[in-house]
């Protein structure tokens, strides 16, 4: 048993693995900012119908979503420091690899977050802010007080799958040889010759912060029902 | 003291209002009639600039407004006096019951919280429904929610108030309870313009009937000559449609 399994080597691992777990929290959270800014530009774009852009955005979005999280970090990884010196003549070979996972990120998210809060502007009727506009409400006052509080309402349960899907897929980093919670449990593994312990902490971590953030997103939804 | 004049408004290609005046004193019930595509809703809803008129204007107050190209501020002083019910009740869905009343009040009009709040509760009260005071619409029914509609439109305060179709998304038993707080309304001596398919109300409670067909009015005057004494041929063909068995002398 001892060959594959034992309790001491796990709690040996459990400290040395903790130590990287801010990496990977500082990679979802700084994804997760870039993403919901980015997001509401494109959603911006598109719903106001911005021309030209709005195509682009469309175009962009479709594309986006079709290409899996992984094969976005290697092709930025890959292709943007070549595209840098062809274009512009800089060498960005030593940029810290966190810096293309978060394009990646930025890439993608935006098309994700993007189409979640177009859907959900969308979703709020055109008689809410012609009733508000009625009252005598101005278009500010209407955007800010009816329109995002219901748009948020609808947008709250997809954007929560998406803030944990990323943060889940933050594990796709180490495979740019970065040092995050997953690929220090890679690194102790080869080290110690015991793998199983630090993969097994590792899958408990992140399906305890999982929950925990599935949970938030449930809390808030039902907070902010208006009655529903 | 309130006139629309030389009104037009196209959609694409389809001339929705073609020319359409009319003029509306104080105190007045002003009921619109006509099949559907006659262009009420539109012309209700050009004078709250709910859409943008192609051409025409409006007198308020013995101030004249272009319905096409008025300022902003022009639309917001026309609002404040303008108040309008919607066909589908138009409530706030992210706000209560009395929510939905002061927040015109509040954010709009800048009357003070308290006060806001105060005369909310006077109007729901006035309206029957002071016990659902922080209910959301999606927890009242239609009626309760075009009752609430209404209330918000009083409490506003307004000298007109615009009713587009009030009771036609209505079940049939919500009906009545909505018809009668109308009529209350029409007695507190506030000038109405309903858009309605309702027969009996419109002889009830209407000092005026104007009837449309294909975006222009082709008569109007008191219920009496209206219902009884149609001129137009037009206006007979849609009253013997409509006008139910017992209010049918034609």
């Amino acid at each position: 048993m001892d060959k594959y399994f034992s309790w001491e080597r796990l709690w040996k691992v459990i400290p040395k693995l903790n130590e990287y777990l801010p990496v990977t929290i500082k990679i979802a959270l700084i994804a997760i900012l870039l993403g919901t800014v980015l997001g509401i530009f494109v959603a911006a774009i598109r719903i106001y119908k911005i021309p030209v852009l709005s195509r682009f955005f469309h175009g962009y979005t479709t594309v986006m979503r079709g290409i899996p999280f992984v094969v976005l970090v290697f092709l930025v990884y890959f292709c943007l420091p070549f595209l840098a010196e062809k274009l512009f003549g800089v060498d960005i070979n030593n940029w810290e690899k966190m810096i293309f996972v978060e394009i990646a990120y930025a890439l993608n998210q935006s098309a994700f977050v993007g189409e979640i809060f177009r859907g959900a502007f969308e979703s709020v009727s055109k008689l809410q802010s012609e009733a508000a506009y009625s009252v005598g409400m101005n278009e500010i006052q209407t955007f800010f007080r009816i329109i995002l509080p219901q748009a948020v309402k609808v947008a709250i349960p997809m954007y929560g799958i998406n803030v944990v899907w990323l943060f889940e897929e933050t594990s796709v980093t180490y495979m740019l040889g970065m040092t995050d919670f997953l690929g220090k449990a890679k690194e102790l593994g080869s080290a110690i010759g015991h793998s199983l312990e630090a993969y097994i902490y590792v899958a408990f971590v992140y399906t305890v912060i999982s929950i925990a953030l599935k949970s938030f997103f449930k809390l808030v939804d039902k907070k902010y029902t208006f009655g529903y | 003291m309130l006139e629309v004049n030389h009104v037009k408004k196209s959609f694409g290609k389809l001339k929705v209002l073609k020319d359409v005046s009319l003029k509306v004193d104080t105190g007045d019930v002003v009921v619109l009639l006509g099949p559907s595509g006659s262009g009420k809703t539109t012309l209700l809803r050009c004078i709250n600039f709910l859409e943008k008129a192609d051409e025409g204007n409006m007198v308020i107050d013995d101030e004249t407004i272009n319905l096409h190209s008025a300022k902003r501020k022009e639309i917001k002083s026309v609002r404040k006096k303008v108040a309008f019910v919607f066909q589908n009740y138009g409530l706030f869905q992210n706000k209560t019951a009395l929510q939905n009343i002061t927040e015109g009040l509040i954010v709009a009009q800048k009357v003070p919280k308290e006060e806001a709040i105060k005369r909310a509760e006077e109007v729901l009260e006035w309206v029957g429904l002071a016990d659902k005071r922080d209910h959301y619409p999606s927890q009242l029914s239609g009626g309760q929610q075009q009752r609430i509609g209404i209330a918000r439109a009083v409490a506003l305060n307004p000298d007109v108030i615009l009713f587009d179709e009030p009771t036609s998304a209505l079940d049939p038993e919500l009906v009545g309870d909505v018809l009668s707080l109308i009529k209350k309304v029409a007695k507190k001596g506030i000038t109405m313009i309903v858009v309605t398919h309702e027969m009996t109300f419109a002889q009830e409670v209407a000092n005026k009937v104007v009837f449309m067909d294909g975006g222009v009015i082709v008569e109007q005057g008191t219920p009496k000559e209206i219902f009884v004494h149609p001129k137009e041929e037009r206006t007979k063909k849609f009253l013997e449609r409509v006008l139910p068995q017992d209010m049918y002398y034609i």
